[in-house]
């Protein structure tokens, strides 16, 4: 009984590896279709959804203004990733101490220059910046 | 002999010749009949791990064993994995088929990561193939890599091959009409132009990329930066509006110019996008047009 079930799956394997044209390549091209799809634009709301106060929300609502209509013009001159921007409006929505939170936007400005140490921080393999987000 | 000698007797023939016994030990090919039904399945991690343990245990058709395992990890988008054993399978045969298999393996992976010139110089080694479900994907292989090096011509060649592989010559006169559109697109939105009308004047290159929205905001935001510069230079001095607006002037300036570019960049990306898809699903269709009459000369996986 094993070897008639041992022979029926061996015969059931070569007929359909002899008989299947379709190999590796076109069972998947279905992977190559992402290939060259364009960069998906950052949905910088994500990041100011769910304001719990006043404080919040203004904060939000001039973050968006400055990302839609200023910094989208400007050159790409942030040494970090995320940008000194987004971090602030992280540091706002992950930090309760507005205080502290301020604290850390001010140190963050303050860091982002030419003459940022590489030492210090790790290479965002992603933008080739250096990583420092504001959760650490 | 007596009865208990007898029956010991009978007992160890029972325990060590009995062909049920022999039916549970696993011998190597049971365990590679067994995997090639996960891999049937898409079980690809459990039949990668016993491919794995066959080639520990030395099973023969090492070179088989190991483009088996490659493409289990190659479906398990383990692509670096996958490449090392189509390397193994490739170096560890005779066959041309399967080197053939291992490379065009190989560079598909490569592919995937993005590494085209790569992937381009592995597929420079197959010259010739016998079987013409292979030469069909080397073309095609060829022509993306091509394409992702921005080598339309060659691209184009080889996407065309590719079809005519499959007789397909509606497929042909559509890819040639992708590759013509994209050359329009391509010599209508040039980053460099976009550039340097931004320098002229703001806005202009953003225009010129179809962006009007952004142009709008690229011309408001340098004429207020504009205006702020001559303002402190006439309320105060020249050097002080040199410090405080006209850094800011030129920096939002050639900022404006880089993103004109990069609006023109975009629409080359978004178009030459929309022409690979094109040719995938024509070289698709036309692949499963062709899998319904199969030639059966193919595969060695």
């Amino acid at each position: 009984m094993n070897r008639v079930l041992f022979i029926l799956i061996i015969s059931w394997l070569l007929i359909g590896r002899t008989c299947s044209c379709q190999g590796q390549i076109f069972k998947n091209i279905h992977r190559l279709d992402s290939l060259f799809e364009p960069e998906k634009k950052v949905d910088f709301t994500v990041f100011t959804r769910g304001s719990k106060n006043e404080i919040e929300s203004t904060f939000s609502a001039m973050f968006l203004f400055y990302k839609k209509f200023i910094s989208s013009q400007d050159i790409d001159a942030c040494v970090f990733q995320p940008s000194c921007s987004v971090y602030a409006i992280e540091c706002l929505h992950h930090e309760k101490n507005k205080l502290v939170a301020f604290m850390k936007i001010s140190d963050r400005l303050m860091r982002c220059h030419g003459l940022a140490s590489p030492k210090s921080y790790k290479i965002d393999k992603l933008t080739g910046k250096y990583s420092d987000p504001c959760e650490d | 002999m007596n009865g208990s000698i007898k029956r010991v007797l009978i007992f160890l023939m029972i325990t060590n010749f009995s062909p049920a016994q022999r039916s549970f030990g696993q011998n190597l090919k049971e365990l590679v009949v067994f995997s090639n039904l996960q891999y049937e399945k898409g079980n690809f991690e459990l039949a990668a791990n016993e491919y794995n343990r066959a080639l520990f245990f030395g099973y023969k058709s090492e070179d088989r064993v190991c483009l088996k395992i490659a493409n289990c990890y190659f479906n398990l988008n383990k692509l670096e994995l996958s490449e090392q054993f189509y390397d193994r399978a490739y170096f560890g045969t005779h066959s041309d088929s399967i080197k053939a298999e291992a490379v065009l393996g190989k560079s598909f992976s490569l592919i995937l990561e993005k590494k085209f010139i790569v992937a381009l110089s592995e597929l420079m080694n197959l010259d010739t193939l016998s079987l013409k479900s292979q030469s069909i994907k080397l073309d095609f292989l060829k022509g993306i890599a091509y394409f992702g090096l921005h080598q339309d011509k060659l691209a184009e060649e080889s996407f065309l091959r590719c079809a005519n592989g499959f007789a397909d010559a509606q497929g042909k006169q559509v890819i040639s009409g992708d590759f013509e559109r994209l050359k329009r697109v391509e010599n209508r939105f040039k980053p460099g132009t976009a550039w340097r009308l931004s320098l002229v004047l703001p806005g202009s290159g953003q225009v010129y990329s179809g962006n009007y929205r952004e142009a709008a905001n690229s011309a408001l935001l340098m004429g207020g930066f504009a205006y702020l510069t001559v303002s402190i230079a006439l309320e105060y001095t020249f050097l002080e509006s040199l410090v405080v607006a006209a850094s800011f002037f030129q920096r939002y300036w050639i900022g404006g110019a880089n993103k004109a570019e990069k609006l023109a960049f975009e629409r080359q990306n978004r178009e030459r996008n929309s022409a690979y898809l094109s040719i995938m699903k024509i070289l698709e269709d036309a692949d499963k047009k062709n899998s319904k009459n199969p030639d059966c000369d193919a595969i060695a996986n």
